[in-house]
């Protein structure tokens, strides 16, 4: 008997993904195990294996369809059997994405004190969630399931706004594309491409938007002496390659500053939520990644315990996993401060946008030659600008003006920090 | 039965009649000038005093409780305070030929006869161990506060006031008193003068006399001991039991006869004509006149007597005769001592059943002024001497009461600074109650241990299979290891119960003892639940380690004054000066219906002063009843029927064979988890660790299994512990669930936890219902899908899972 490979549940609040590539053509044999198609949810792709082997029988949606969870997606059985009782009933794509709601609850939340207070530790509105226990009391698993989906939806990208320019010629992605632009020629001749917001770009346009309306945004600029930054540099570029350390950029060194300087500055690495403060001991260090699908942030893990070497090859590889789409969604959250740097695209100073629920975010310019006095005479010295973006909700400018002080200064002494 | 007593059909088929011995009624015959030659003119003047003294004391009682003064003194006692005035000589006739070795337990009419016992006391100690005895006493605190105001020649009138003031501030509640306050006016107490706890509930010292003789003969002790009664209490079950009790023929007939007989005890009824507003005689008893009940006890008709307790004379002789056949081991002996009172029977009294002639012919006859005529008349005393007597009580009871009624003088006890919480239990450790050496009848090693000790020590081979049973050690045998070791530690602990002997216990856990043990420390009792407790407790209040045994739960019933009121109170309403080492086997039913099956451990705990123990596996059976054994304080030992056969399949170290303890109070954690908690009691223990195993399995819950052990004390941290981590809990027990002790555990996790817990704490009892046949017992205890059901339903619903029993609704709504 045939039988339905469905759409696979990757949490709570993921009512559905996209049908992103089909592996295995109809017709074709395919074991269990064996990857059957690509999907994408609001910030990673992900492949759904068979679970049966067998031949495919057939593909219920077309590559771009938005698929709910739980839904058939396919039927795998012996060549000739019939389907048709696999066939979902909705395998139609979707033309415009689910409205969010959430209808206003006719009656008391019932949550167990034990839900409650992880609800409240881990920052989950609790009435959104659903309850599974006795008289459909949310109990503690509803809230740990949230929490698990919750990782899958939260901080893809979201950088500073304004850097990046939405425009028609920035494909979201080529397969998606191809849908669209199919049922574009037929639709809508008149306009060149219509992109409805989809999975990354979707979730970036929602987190920005949050950003901008939810906190109270001030910038710093401030430029630092990066005579001690370049010559470092320099120094490791043209080491021993057997020393591994030529691939170290300017990117990885001011990440490393910035790891080990902030763990003096707690009031900025830091999360603001439900009107507290989450200071935190270590450094979980974001930093901006530009990708064909859009701006994520992966998340260093305890950056200020990494050496100049940990990091620079934690740094390396998640921005190729972001790019190449591998990254996994719990290396896309619980960020305590992001990192973002404009320089390379030759930007002096701008203004970050945060990445909720951080407190703050610090981008990094190009560096430039600015004259300095030096007794009668001007020298021109290598600086590099630095704009801080802070919550003035949480914090206020003057620690802030602090700690840019302390990054400059260590900017300038990096060898002895690095000696530390 | 013991083979070694053949009926014989011949003999008791044989046509034949009881010929009943003649019972005495006030057969004495005043006797002036022989009366002079058996008492000095000392002994007969104090006889006097004693009795002034005690109608003193009571009128001051009588003017605080009625007027709120006495003789310009004024006070108000919220307490009771049942007067025996009338009545003073039956008390001091008795205690006039007591010495201080023999006990008396009495009444909630009993000043007197504590005050008569006491200065009897007095007179025959000497100073030095009377002045040791007071120092000694609760750190000599009284004795400090007598100091302030008595003006005693010598260390003897310093011993009398001491004696009335430890009795007047016992009654006002002071923290001088005897016991702290803690036992009041109906309890007062002395053991040093031989003026043994007094009882409240008529009739309760009966079968604790018979125990406290008992631990006299067993451990060959010195003195006789009187339970005073009222007459009324003749009519109670557990007077009736205990004369029972102290009239087996196995004192005489199987017990060594160098032990001297049957225990020495007189029950002496303390006969003022009125059971409350009833009487005895002529209305709420047909037996005419008391004495006439010794004919239906034993052939002796229990040396039975009506005795004038109008005459101090009459009770002392009578009271003499009755002591020399006690300790001739011919007891015990009834005495029928008619008195009268003159006071209602409490303040609240207003004698509305008698008429006032009536009191005022008694008052016409009036001993106290009979006796001092008496004295008059035969030269003992002239006017003069008598009437100084009675100023100089007049003053000693003026300036004690004086300074017992005083807040400065006699603070009451502070409940702030002094926990009466802490008095409840001993917790003391003795090995050995007594440095005798145990009587035995085999060397340790020739007994059945032999048998035991050779096998497996644990149910399981190495592959987890079950070891053949009859080669594996059981629970039953868990047991009777920690009672031989016991028995071959401690010479004053003795075990009986209603099969004990030759039997070896309904169930068999006594299986070997019989043939280790002499008839003395181990023996057959008549089924009379009230007597096998209420002798435990006065032998363990005596000084000895005692093991009684009800054979099944349903009976507690029959000892339920025994177990609650006896049993549980003593050790704090003595303020800890008595210890109760009384360990109550209990064994819980099934498969015999209603009257056999029911588990009343909640029971249990509901009384403060008991602790409360349930072993579930032979590990814990054996090393419970040490702890028990060990310990000074009463416990309840709860026992299944279902796990007599058990072996240890839980402790993976086994039983051991060596000697050791379980931690008071403290659960077993048998199975780890994470996501689930299940509490038992008892037996429900292997039903919970199935359900565990189901859970896991078809479930993916990860149920952690606690065996709590302890209902009191039980230290929660280990629970709380677990809950905190899982947040869910479930308790179950074979109790009905309405009331169990599960719902105090379940409140208490629900205090202690609230905000960890998932859900409220669960409770699965048996069903509130008689427990139904053997065929229908399903129904009716909680079992592995109960469990499922109960998780199901209000803790964590189980995808895909089918309850088997009655909807959650009904269940907890239904009146069933």
């Amino acid at each position: 008997m045939a039988q339905a490979i469905v759409m696979p549940k990757l949490g709570n609040t993921v009512e559905s993904a996209i049908l992103l590539a089909w592996l295995v053509a109809v017709g074709e044999s395919i074991a269990a195990g064996e990857p059957l198609c690509e999907i994408e949810t609001d910030k990673a792709a992900l492949e759904v294996e068979s679970t049966v082997s067998g031949v495919l029988l057939a593909q219920f949606f077309e590559e771009g369809d938005e698929v709910p969870v739980l839904e058939n997606i396919a039927a795998v059985g012996q060549a000739g059997e019939s389907f048709a009782e696999l066939m979902p009933a909705t395998a139609q794509p979707q033309q415009t994405p689910a409205m969010e709601s959430s209808p206003a609850p006719t009656k008391p939340v019932l949550i167990s004190p034990r839900a409650k207070n992880l609800a409240r530790r881990k920052g989950i509105d609790y009435r959104q969630v659903s309850g599974s226990g006795p008289n459909g009391r949310i109990i503690e698993r509803d809230i740990e399931a949230a929490i698990a989906s919750q990782v899958k939806i939260s901080p893809v990208a979201m950088l500073a706004g304004g850097e990046y320019e939405m425009g028609a010629d920035i494909p979201i992605d080529s397969r998606v594309t191809k849908t669209h632009l199919a049922s574009a020629r037929h639709e809508k001749p008149a306009v060149i491409q219509a992109l409805p917001l989809r999975g990354i770009r979707k979730t970036i346009a929602k987190r920005m938007l949050e950003s901008a309306q939810t906190t109270a945004q001030l910038t710093l600029n401030v430029s630092a002496d990066a005579t001690a930054l370049v010559a470092f540099r320099r120094r490791l570029k043209n080491s021993d390659e057997d020393l591994g350390l030529r691939q170290v950029n300017i990117n990885d060194l001011l990440m490393y500053v910035l790891a080990q300087t902030l763990p003096d500055f707690p009031a900025l690495n830091a999360v603001f939520e439900n009107e507290t403060l989450y200071q935190h001991q270590a450094v979980s260090l974001g930093m901006a990644v530009d990708t064909r699908g859009g701006l994520m942030a992966p998340v260093i893990r305890h950056a200020n315990s990494l050496s100049l070497r940990q990091l620079s090859a934690e740094t390396h590889r998640l921005a190729l996993a972001c790019r190449e789409g591998s990254i996994r969604p719990e290396e896309l959250s619980g960020g305590s401060f992001t990192m973002t740097n404009m320089g390379g695209l030759g930007i002096e100073s701008f203004t970050p946008l945060l990445n909720p629920p951080q407190v703050a975010i610090l981008g990094a310019g190009s560096i430039n030659l600015k004259p300095i006095p030096v007794e009668n005479d001007v020298a021109f010295v290598p600086h590099i600008g630095f704009s801080l973006t802070i919550n003035h909700q949480a914090v206020d400018g003057a620690p802030a003006a602090r700690f840019l002080a302390e990054l400059t200064k260590n900017l300038a002494r990096i060898d002895l920090l690095l000696a530390g | 039965m013991p083979k070694s007593l053949a009926i014989d059909p011949h003999e008791v088929r044989r046509r034949d009649r009881i010929q009943a011995p003649d019972i005495p009624v006030n057969a004495y015959q005043p006797d002036p000038i022989a009366e002079a030659k058996h008492y000095t003119r000392a002994d007969l003047v104090n006889m006097h005093h004693d009795m002034l003294l005690i109608r003193e004391f009571e009128t001051a009682l009588d003017g605080f409780k009625k007027d709120g003064v006495y003789r310009g003194i004024r006070y108000t006692h919220r307490g009771p305070a049942h007067l025996s005035i009338g009545q003073e000589a039956a008390a001091v006739g008795q205690s006039a030929v007591l010495g201080p070795d023999d006990f008396i337990l009495g009444s909630h009419r009993s000043h007197g006869e504590i005050l008569a016992k006491g200065l009897s006391a007095i007179r025959q100690l000497d100073a030095a161990r009377l002045l040791r005895i007071m120092e000694s006493y609760m750190d000599g605190k009284a004795l400090r506060a007598v100091e302030t105001f008595a003006k005693a020649a010598d260390i003897q009138s310093l011993a009398q006031s001491y004696l009335i003031y430890g009795v007047y501030a016992e009654i006002f509640a002071r923290e001088n008193g005897f016991n702290k306050g803690m036992g009041g006016s109906m309890h007062a107490f002395f053991p040093p003068f031989g003026i043994m706890p007094n009882n409240a509930i008529v009739g309760g010292s009966a079968g604790i006399a018979v125990g406290m003789a008992l631990f006299k003969r067993i451990n060959r002790k010195p003195g006789v001991v009187i339970a005073n009664l009222g007459d009324s209490s003749i009519a109670s079950g557990p007077v009736w039991e205990a004369m029972n009790f102290a009239a087996m023929d196995q004192y005489h007939t199987l017990w060594d006869k160098e032990l001297g007989g049957a225990p020495p005890v007189l029950f002496n009824f303390v006969n003022n004509f009125y059971g409350m507003g009833g009487q005895p005689q002529g209305e709420t008893l047909g037996f005419g006149i008391l004495a006439r009940v010794g004919l239906g006890l034993n052939a002796a008709a229990m040396h039975a007597e009506r005795v004038d307790g109008y005459n101090p004379l009459a009770v002392a002789d009578a009271t003499r005769r009755k002591k020399a056949l006690l300790l001739e081991g011919r007891g015990p002996a009834l005495l029928d001592v008619i008195t009268y009172r003159y006071s209602g029977h409490s303040p609240s009294d207003a004698s509305s059943y008698r008429g006032r002639a009536e009191v005022e012919r008694w008052r016409q006859q009036d001993s106290i002024r009979a006796f001092g005529e008496y004295l008059r008349a035969n030269g003992h005393a002239d006017e003069a001497r008598l009437e100084s007597r009675r100023e100089s009580v007049v003053e000693v009871i003026s300036e004690t009461v004086r300074a017992a009624v005083s807040l400065a003088v006699s603070p009451r006890l502070n409940p702030a600074r002094v926990s009466i919480g802490a008095m409840m239990f001993s917790n003391q450790k003795a090995d050995a109650l007594d440095d005798r050496q145990p009587e035995v009848s085999l060397p340790m090693a020739d007994t059945r241990l032999k048998i035991t000790a050779g096998k497996h020590r644990f149910g399981l081979d190495q592959a987890g299979e079950a070891l053949p049973r009859l080669k594996t050690l059981t629970y039953a045998e868990a047991i009777f290891e920690a009672m031989l070791h016991r028995y071959y530690q401690d010479p004053t602990m003795i075990a009986y119960g209603e099969e004990n002997r030759d039997w070896g216990g309904a169930f068999g856990a006594y299986r070997g003892l019989t043939e280790a043990i002499p008839y003395h420390r181990l023996f057959n009792s008549p089924i009379s639940e009230a007597a096998i407790v209420g002798t435990a407790v006065g032998y363990a209040l005596a000084g000895g380690r005692v093991v009684a045994e009800l054979m099944y739960c349903d009976f507690m019933g029959r000892a339920g004054d025994e177990i609650f009121n006896q049993m549980a109170k003593w050790q704090a309403m003595s303020a800890n000066v008595l210890k109760m080492p009384l360990t109550l086997r209990v064994s819980v039913g099934m498969k015999y219906g209603a009257q056999h099956s029911q588990d009343w451990s909640s029971i249990a705990a509901h009384i403060p002063g008991l602790k409360v123990f349930f072993p579930a596996t032979p590990y814990d059976a054996k090393g419970m009843l040490n702890l028990a054994l060990r310990g000074t304080d009463p416990v309840v030992f709860f026992e299944s029927q279902r796990l007599y056969s058990q072996p240890e399949v839980l402790f993976s170290q086994g039983v051991p064979l060596d000697y050791y303890e379980i931690e008071e109070g403290e659960p077993q954690v048998h199975r780890q988890g994470e996501d689930l908690t299940i509490i038992t009691i008892g037996a429900a223990l292997y039903r919970a660790l199935q359900a565990a195993d189901e859970l896991e399995d078809r479930h993916g819950v990860s149920a952690e299994v606690i065996d709590v052990r302890f209902l009191n004390p039980l230290n929660y941290d280990k629970i709380i512990q677990s809950v905190r981590k899982t947040g869910r809990v479930l308790l179950t027990s074979d109790a009905t669930e309405r009331g169990s002790f599960l719902h105090t555990m379940a409140s208490n996790i629900n205090q202690l936890a609230f905000d960890f817990l998932d859900g409220p704490a669960a409770v699965l009892g048996s069903r509130n219902w008689i427990t139904p046949p053997a065929e229908l017992e399903d129904s009716f205890f909680p079992s592995k899908d109960g469990m499922l059901d109960i998780i199901h339903q209000r803790l964590l619903p189980l995808p895909g899972y089918q309850p088997t029993s009655t909807p959650e609704g009904r269940r907890l709504h239904a009146i069933e």
